[in-house]
């Protein structure tokens, strides 16, 4: 044992916080944000629907003592989508369910193609502040034997549209500085850069879409800024993993369905060249989260984020779509060659689950 | 390097511009599942409420660190005062990085530093009647382990505050050397020579006389850096 394990072991017994410390820190913290006049004005221009939904620390208290199973629970009398929604999410569940799922025979793979856009923004050495638009596309290679090596590629991010003039650069910069190359990394189990192997848990998940909208209430309650949009968040990025089988993928439809304030915000909203109809709902951080279903097979086109306020620190006003996911799932008889556990050629660094890979563009100094 | 200087922090709340330290991350390559930390900071400049997600992931991890480091009757309060440090400083925060916790632990670091009291208390506890409870999985380890526990806690009290700081962050906060810098706001490099300097005393106090096995597992734990 060196001094650095024994150092590490020194103390690692610690118990977590009280539930009752966690809480005053809470309640510390959303006093103080409470205390704090909102950056963004809300633009008048744009309506901006005002929910009564229950605070997400009301769900909490309310889901830890009414809701113990999936049967009995929140979904369901607290209302739901509107009705056109719900009626258009229905028909896109029985889609789904018709189209049945493609199958990987033994040494095929499915493909997870996401093309995924995010805001990011930082803060020049003069303070300044900046936003831009950057993409992050990867493709997933699932073997159909989970045991055999997964492949992801990672393709090199840049920023697609910068908000205001003279940081083009910075825009760039930022955006490239988390990925600047193409990469390839291949791992069992989906275990790559070193992590724990990849498993989304979809099983869990109950197929009947009262109790899953139950179960979903009940694991995210206390998260995100409404216990609704949480929800929808959920269930927007177990969507969007790519890999969710026909059935389930009908009983989340129908899940949304039963989620208040959800509502039809796009009957032909295009992604990545794909159309579908965009179930959205507004929330009171001022985003409008949709995702877009084709209602012909039922598969999910993707996700979106649209800003409904003007942004005081950079210019991104309201109407902007701030970012989207379009996924695409294939079989495939091969996936791309090269890479490693650690992408280009680096090491692993402390044992399996870690998460970390040495850099192989970084000579040793040691 | 735009913080040159190596101990800015060191008496006030400061931190690197964003950007500083934007090469050294390059390690830190979530797959995105899930809404990533540095989405919902940049959320919040706009809406503050969502910050409280922050809260959410990272209050459990920023306690632990700050009840090893101080105990835990001042961890509670370290716990909580980060978040509203955090949220104060929102938009300065580098939304390069995917991840807070870095950034957080950094912010402890500099309460704790203010609670320096309490922290010399605990370890001059360690010192004279041994660890609250020592976790060794090998039982041949034992003995050895609690003896040198109590050297080790003396020998982190005697460390220099900077060097205190970069070794307990990365031992105890479970940061790699990159980490250490983002949260410290100083090159990698500094942290490797901070982290060099304090294990050399660490096992100079606790006996271990550096054998092969140490230095295979040191630098098997270290990341490689620049």
């Amino acid at each position: 044992m060196d001094e650095l394990q024994q150092l590490r072991s020194f103390g690692n017994d610690v118990a977590d916080p009280s539930i009752d410390a966690v809480g005053r820190g809470r309640r510390a913290l959303v006093e103080r944000i409470a205390a704090q006049p909102a950056i963004a004005r809300p633009n008048p221009r744009k309506r901006i629907a005002l929910f009564s939904g229950v605070s997400a620390l009301a769900a909490g208290a309310l889901v830890a003592t009414l809701v113990f199973t999936n049967v009995l629970g929140l979904a369901g009398w607290r209302g739901g989508a509107d009705a056109a929604a719900a009626s258009a999410l229905s028909d896109a569940a029985a889609a789904a369910i018709e189209s049945s799922d493609p199958v990987v025979g033994p040494g095929q793979y499915l493909k997870v193609d996401t093309e995924a856009v995010f805001e990011g923004g930082g803060q020049t050495a003069d303070r300044e502040n900046f936003a831009y638009l950057g993409t992050q596309n990867s493709q997933l290679y699932i073997p159909a034997d989970h045991s055999d090596e997964w492949v992801l590629v990672t393709e090199p991010r840049t920023a697609i549209k910068v908000f205001g003039e003279g940081f083009e650069e910075e825009a760039q910069e930022a955006a490239r500085a988390t990925f600047d190359k193409e990469e390839i990394s291949r791992a069992p189990y989906g275990g790559f850069y070193n992590s724990k192997h990849r498993d989304w848990r979809l099983d869990e998940l109950p197929r009947d879409p009262q109790r899953l909208l139950n179960y979903v209430y009940r694991v995210t309650a206390g998260h995100g800024v409404s216990a609704d949009g949480q929800a929808f968040d959920f269930i927007s990025t177990t969507l969007r993993t790519g890999v969710v089988p026909a059935e389930l993928r009908a009983a989340l439809y129908r899940a949304v369905a039963g989620i208040p304030g959800v509502e039809i915000t796009d009957e032909a909203a295009t992604l990545n060249g794909r159309t579908g109809i965009a179930f959205g709902r507004e929330e009171k951080d001022g985003f409008l989260h949709e995702i877009i279903i084709d209602p012909d097979t039922g598969l999910l086109i993707g996700e979106r984020t649209v800003q409904l306020v003007d942004s005081k620190l950079v210019p991104v006003f309201a109407g902007e779509v701030t970012g989207w996911t379009a996924v695409t799932t294939t079989v495939v008889d091969e996936a791309p060659a090269g890479g490693s556990l650690c992408g280009n050629g680096g090491e692993p660094v402390n044992g399996l689950g870690s998460g970390r890979c040495t850099d192989p563009d970084r000579p040793q100094t040691d | 390097m735009a913080l040159a200087g190596q101990d800015t922090q060191e008496s006030s709340l400061r931190y690197a511009p964003p950007g500083a330290n934007r090469e050294l991350n390059s390690s830190h390559r979530a797959i995105p599942s899930v809404t990533s930390d540095n989405e919902i900071i940049r959320r919040s400049w706009d809406n503050p409420a969502v910050f409280a997600e922050i809260y959410d992931r990272h209050a459990t991890t920023v306690y632990r660190y700050a009840a090893r480091r101080a105990g835990v009757d001042t961890a509670d309060d370290i716990m909580a005062e980060t978040f509203l440090v955090a949220f104060e400083r929102r938009n300065r925060f580098d939304n390069a990085f995917e991840s807070a916790l870095p950034w957080l632990l950094g912010i402890a670091t500099v309460l704790i530093r203010k609670h320096r009291g309490s922290e010399a208390r605990f370890l001059r506890a360690v010192v004279a009647s041994g660890p609250p409870a020592t976790v060794v999985e090998n039982h041949d380890d034992r003995l050895d382990a609690d003896i040198s526990v109590r050297a080790i806690a003396g020998a982190i009290r005697k460390l220099p505050a900077r060097d205190r700081d970069a070794l307990l962050l990365y031992a105890w906060g479970d940061l790699d050397y990159e980490g250490v810098a983002l949260a410290l706001s100083i090159p990698v490099g500094t942290v490797r020579s901070r982290l060099n300097r304090a294990r050399r005393v660490l096992r100079l106090s606790a006996g271990i006389t550096p054998a092969k096995e140490v230095d295979r597992g040191r630098t098997t734990t270290a990341p490689i850096i620049r």
